[in-house]
């Protein structure tokens, strides 16, 4: 079975491509590094409960060497892909911080910041103090 | 007329089965519940009269340290990871071998409420429903609490009372609508009690305004209301200049502000105020305004019904209130649910997309299916009733 | 369709699932499609079904839309993954 990948392009400067390695850890899990709890929750002191569900193991397989389920080992693979993405941009997304810093005002800064919380919350428009339903 | 019974159920069955999905807020719930076929339901409204069956109702909170509210990220995640689990559990409990053949509709809650953690549950809805060849339903969160209590306490046309974390409303149904008399103009009022109930440093959980419930209880000096300001604006009411004061109150009572002279005597410095007078005073005076707002939407609409739903509808104190004005006016009474049902829960979807389902409102696009952050009571179009 | 604004989404990812069959595929692209960008004049994403392969592509103005937006459409065919794994 094929295995999921991505290619990431800007301009003619930089392609980069993204292929899974299917005996490294990181593609054996379906817990991400890059998508746990917020820093926010963790910060004041979060137990995380709520990790995504394992995989689903084959109805005849052994205990001693489980197998899964294709999907989930596409899931697994996707779920290890996800962090190698959002590493790379994240390290993107420094690399062009820095280079900006030295002319934005902290006040571009700002924006940038409440941007990207925008779009993390899915367009939210409150904020955690008044979302206590229930 | 209304006719509950146009469209038969699947497979030659002689009653529905739906499966609702809720994801409004902190609260992922799941839950499937089924209707027979009722003679009486082809010649007029019986809508609040179902005989229905709650196979499963599971339900899993989204839960943060004490003193922290909840981000819809974080939300979001919880009911991303934990929707299959649900939908697996409550499937399971409630028998249903072959979704396929044993569901008639599936039904997710479109709004109003969070964005983002309502849209991690449509995700898995459109999923099953394609999956499954099942059609989907949009429930607005708020029509699915009023049909629930409606079908538990068999309450014909009440005026309805929504009280949670995220609303406040009057409502009352008036021709295919249930029509909003009277709301909060700024927070709700368990958002209310809950910033309050962080003011004290005390926790949230199970339901808005629970703890603040349980320290009013303690209170030793019933006969001597701490004064707040009162805020009813017509059929409409303010709660965040109360609640500004009020905290404004217990910093100084933490403080020991002798020169405040509502909390001590300016004399002795005596201390006549405690954190369980606070909140017997805020509940009583914010109840209050409630039942004004109440009793004036019956008077509008010749009701002797009332009908509590939603997270702060499990205190017994509003009840309470809410039953001594209905036994004032001539005989009335109150219906309330527990908190199986008023706390946010996936049957209640289940119940108000099924009657919907009924009446033959199948979601023909998936571009119908998003979700959406404001979603007005009133603009639910209420087929099933007369 | 292209106007100026468009012609700046340059920032690009193209993500490629394959799903067991072309039926999954088909089915996870009809979930996703219908939501809509939070800001189109910044992020663009399309979705395609041939065989059994979910094709996404995705166009930003800068790494950070991308950061943000690639996520959380991954996050979401995570959930549809699941589901046909566990429900079908």
């Amino acid at each position: 079975m094929t295995t999921p990948s991505a290619i990431y392009k800007h301009g003619d400067e930089l392609e980069k491509h993204f292929q899974v390695d299917i005996n490294n850890a990181r593609y054996k899990t379906t817990n991400g590094s890059t998508t746990g709890p917020s820093e926010h929750v963790l910060n004041a002191g979060q137990i995380d409960r709520d990790r995504p569900s394992d995989p689903k193991l084959l109805d005849n397989t052994e205990s001693s060497s489980p197998s899964y389920t294709p999907l989930s080992l596409l899931r697994m693979q996707l779920t290890g892909l996800q962090d190698d993405i959002n590493i790379f941009l994240t390290e993107r997304m420094e690399v062009a911080k820095m280079k900006k810093s030295k002319l934005a005002s902290d006040a571009e800064e700002k924006r940038i910041e409440e941007e990207i919380k925008v779009l993390l919350d899915g367009g939210d428009d409150d904020n955690s103090e008044t979302e206590n339903e229930q | 007329m209304v006719n509950l019974n146009t469209i038969a159920p699947k497979n030659g069955r002689s009653y529905y089965i739906a499966l609702g999905l809720e994801g409004s807020a902190n609260k992922l719930g799941v839950g499937v519940i089924k209707h027979p076929i009722l003679k009486e339901q082809e010649i007029g409204d019986h809508s609040h009269d179902c005989h229905a069956e709650i196979l499963s109702n599971i339900r899993d909170t989204y839960t943060t340290p004490p003193g922290e509210g909840f981000l819809p990220r974080d939300t979001a995640r919880h009911h991303r990871n934990w929707c299959v689990r649900l939908i697996k559990r409550a499937l399971k409990e409630a028998k249903i071998n072959d979704p396929r053949l044993d569901l008639d509709v599936i039904c997710f809650t479109k709004g109003p409420g969070m964005g983002a953690p309502l849209h991690s549950v449509v995700i898995a809805a459109r999923t099953c429903s394609l999956l499954w060849d099942i059609p989907l339903v949009r429930v607005n969160h708020c029509v699915g609490h009023i049909e629930m209590g409606r079908e538990i306490t068999k309450a014909v046309n009440p005026v309805v009372l929504y009280v949670s974390g995220g609303n406040t409303q009057v409502i009352a149904y008036s021709e295919n609508r249930y029509r909003i008399f009277g709301e909060t103009l700024d927070i709700a009022i368990g958002n209310c009690l809950d910033r309050f109930a962080r003011t004290l440093k005390i926790p949230n959980a199970p339901s808005p305004g629970y703890n603040i419930e349980q320290l009013a209880n303690k209170c030793k000096n019933k006969d001597q209301l701490v004064e707040l300001p009162y805020t009813v604006k017509g059929m409409d009411l303010s709660m965040s200049g109360i609640l500004a004061y009020i905290d404004s109150l217990a910093k100084d009572l933490f403080k020991g502000n002798k020169k405040n002279k509502i909390l001590f005597d300016t004399k002795t410095g005596e201390q006549k105020v405690t954190v369980e007078d606070l909140c017997y005073s805020l509940q009583e005076n914010l109840f209050a305004m409630l039942v004004e707002i109440t009793e004036r939407a019956m008077a509008h609409v010749n009701t002797s019904q009332v009908l509590i739903v939603g997270g702060v509808g499990c205190n017994v104190r509003l009840q309470e209130m809410m039953a001594q004005m209905c036994k004032d006016r001539a005989n009335g009474q109150v219906h309330a649910t527990d908190e199986r049902f008023c706390i946010d829960n996936g049957v209640m979807i289940a119940q108000a997309g099924l009657l919907q389902y009924r009446m033959g409102d199948v979601v023909k696009d998936l571009k119908e299916t998003i979700v959406t952050q404001k979603f007005r009571t009133d603009e639910v179009y209420v087929s099933w009733r007369e | 369709m292209k106007n100026g604004r468009e012609m700046s989404l340059d920032y690009v990812l193209n993500l490629e699932i394959p799903f067991t069959t072309s039926r999954q595929a088909q089915i996870a692209a009809k979930v996703l499609v219908p939501d809509p960008i939070l800001k189109p004049q910044d992020f663009q994403v399309e979705y395609l079904s041939q065989d059994n392969i979910l094709a996404v592509h995705f166009r930003g103005i800068d790494d950070r839309v991308l950061r943000v937006g690639v996520s959380s459409v991954i996050d979401s065919i995570k959930t549809i993954i699941e589901t046909i794994d566990e429900l079908d």
